[in-house]
């Protein structure tokens, strides 16, 4: 199906870009509203499964960047059943132009013992059918040595209603990592990140960082050494023009 | 009041209770307030151009009357514009089934961008030839308590930033919730009142102090002191 998103501009970030967290939000809604469509909504989720989703993965891939005041159309094709995952890919099209390109792998996760939901017991909520799986996603490999970036505490405010800090909230932390809201923009031209062990209020999030043949690697340990996430991210090598018109107009 | 526009309130908007959060409102204030100003003809872009100029939000109270759990429509309403000395002053109303579920007074100031010296509102609506309206005056200064007890030291990020480079208003209120312990234990406390003043801009990477006293009666007083020793922000929080 199709959405409208409309960014507006008190939510642009210091470059007066739609930041990549609000892309994904964005990306995230739309995503309930299909799993609405297909019968199985949060709501529905809970009430007969006692389940609710939780992202495994995404891929964010940034064609040309997404500024404030744009019409959005994100187009979101059916449904692919990746082993125990669903897997939603949205395309964010501004007229013929497609900017930006999310890919997420979403897991039925049971509330109370945070197991994954077989897919068949999924299976009588569904009311739509898939369609054939297409290229999978492939997990991050981190590099053997990273650096200790930052170390961060998980307040109530980062978290949503499953409980731990919002998978919007890692991006934040990932984008501060690799450096994209340094002295100027460079468009994220492909981000992934791979949830792995949830991060409850209270906890301190490790931030470990490294660079590798032009790929910033970023991943948040727990305290105990688990590993909460990683993520890898590519940035464009040219500055992006739109961000340099902006701060010249704020007098940088 | 004047019907701005519709809103649909997402999941994804809601809190650790899954609760419409004082920030959430925030955010649609902020964005009403910054689509009224456009339509105005007041918006960032003409401010840039015209008056090297851009707006930053002064002060802020926020009334939630009614709690709201599920995802859904909501409709914003407004006032008209006035002006409160140098503050250009916006009551709005949010409303869900035609029944208010929280209000907002919104005081933005008119700012150089440069210098970050105050430009007076008469001064800007003249400039783009739109009428003046006065109003009866503004949400009251806040006065802190004496014995207020640190709590901790927070270091702002890039990521809470917006384009005026400075901390974002939103973000203070999630410390102020943070804070005022609105999140903490099994039970969700019923949020009702949040006054904030926003006195000093903080950048990205400066620290902020954060001090507290709770008055025993469901208020408390929250104050961020950055590193150089200014007062960046002054709030009150009211729960049931």
């Amino acid at each position: 199906m199709d959405y409208q998103a409309h960014f507006q501009m008190s939510t642009t970030d210091l470059f007066g870009c739609v930041s990549p967290w609000l892309l994904l939000q964005e990306v995230n809604d739309c995503t309930g509203y299909e799993f609405e469509a297909d019968g199985v909504g949060i709501v529905r989720m809970i009430n007969e499964l006692g389940a609710t989703w939780m992202m495994g993965q995404m891929v964010m891939e940034n064609f040309e960047p997404i500024q404030p005041g744009m019409e959005v159309r994100i187009n979101m094709p059916p449904r692919e059943l990746h082993g125990v995952g669903i897997v939603r890919r949205a395309h964010l099209w501004d007229g013929d132009l497609e900017r930006a390109r999310v890919t997420l792998k979403m897991l039925p996760v049971y509330f109370t013992s945070r197991k994954v939901v077989p897919p068949a017991e999924l299976e009588r909520l569904w009311m739509t059918p898939d369609r054939p799986a297409g290229e999978p996603i492939h997990w991050v490999a981190l590099p053997e040595h990273m650096e200790l970036a930052d170390k961060i505490l998980v307040r109530r405010h980062m978290c949503d209603v499953n409980g731990h800090m919002t998978a919007f909230q890692y991006l934040n932390f990932i984008c501060e990592a690799a450096g994209y809201w340094g002295e100027a923009l460079h468009l994220i031209r492909r981000m992934q990140v791979d949830f792995k062990a949830e991060f409850l209020p209270g906890e301190t999030l490790e931030l470990y960082r490294a660079e590798e043949n032009g790929l910033i690697y970023v991943s948040g340990l727990h305290e105990d050494g688990r590993l909460g996430f990683r993520a890898g991210v590519a940035l464009d090598q040219e500055e992006t023009p739109t961000a340099k018109t902006w701060l010249h107009e704020m007098g940088k | 009041m004047e019907k701005l526009y519709d809103i649909f309130i997402t999941g994804d908007e809601t809190d650790y209770f899954h609760y419409v959060s004082p920030t959430s409102y925030q955010k649609i204030a902020e964005a009403a307030n910054y689509h009224n100003v456009k339509r105005m003809g007041l918006e960032m872009h003409r401010m840039m151009a015209e008056l090297n100029a851009t707006w930053m939000t002064a002060s802020m109270h926020l009334e939630i009357c009614e709690d709201i759990y599920e995802a859904g429509p909501a409709e914003v309403y407004v006032e008209p514009m006035m002006v409160n000395r140098v503050l250009l002053t916006q009551c709005l109303e949010i409303r869900r089934d035609g029944r208010p579920i929280a209000r907002c007074e919104i005081n933005t100031l008119c700012v150089d961008v440069r210098t970050r010296k105050v430009i007076r509102p008469e001064t800007v609506l003249e400039h783009f030839g739109i009428p003046v309206i006065q109003g009866a005056g503004s949400m009251e200064r806040l006065t802190m308590p004496e014995d207020m007890e640190r709590i901790e030291a927070i270091c702002v990020r890039y990521s809470d930033c917006d384009l005026n480079q400075h901390l974002r208003a939103y973000r203070y209120t999630d410390y102020v919730c943070d804070a005022a312990e609105y999140w903490s234990g099994a039970e969700r406390k019923k949020g009702r009142h949040l006054y904030i003043e926003y006195m000093g801009e903080c950048q990205a990477k400066q620290i902020l102090e954060l001090y507290k006293k709770d008055e025993g009666t469901g208020g408390t007083y929250v104050k961020g002191v950055r590193d150089d020793g200014r007062e960046s922000f002054k709030a009150y929080f009211v729960v049931e």
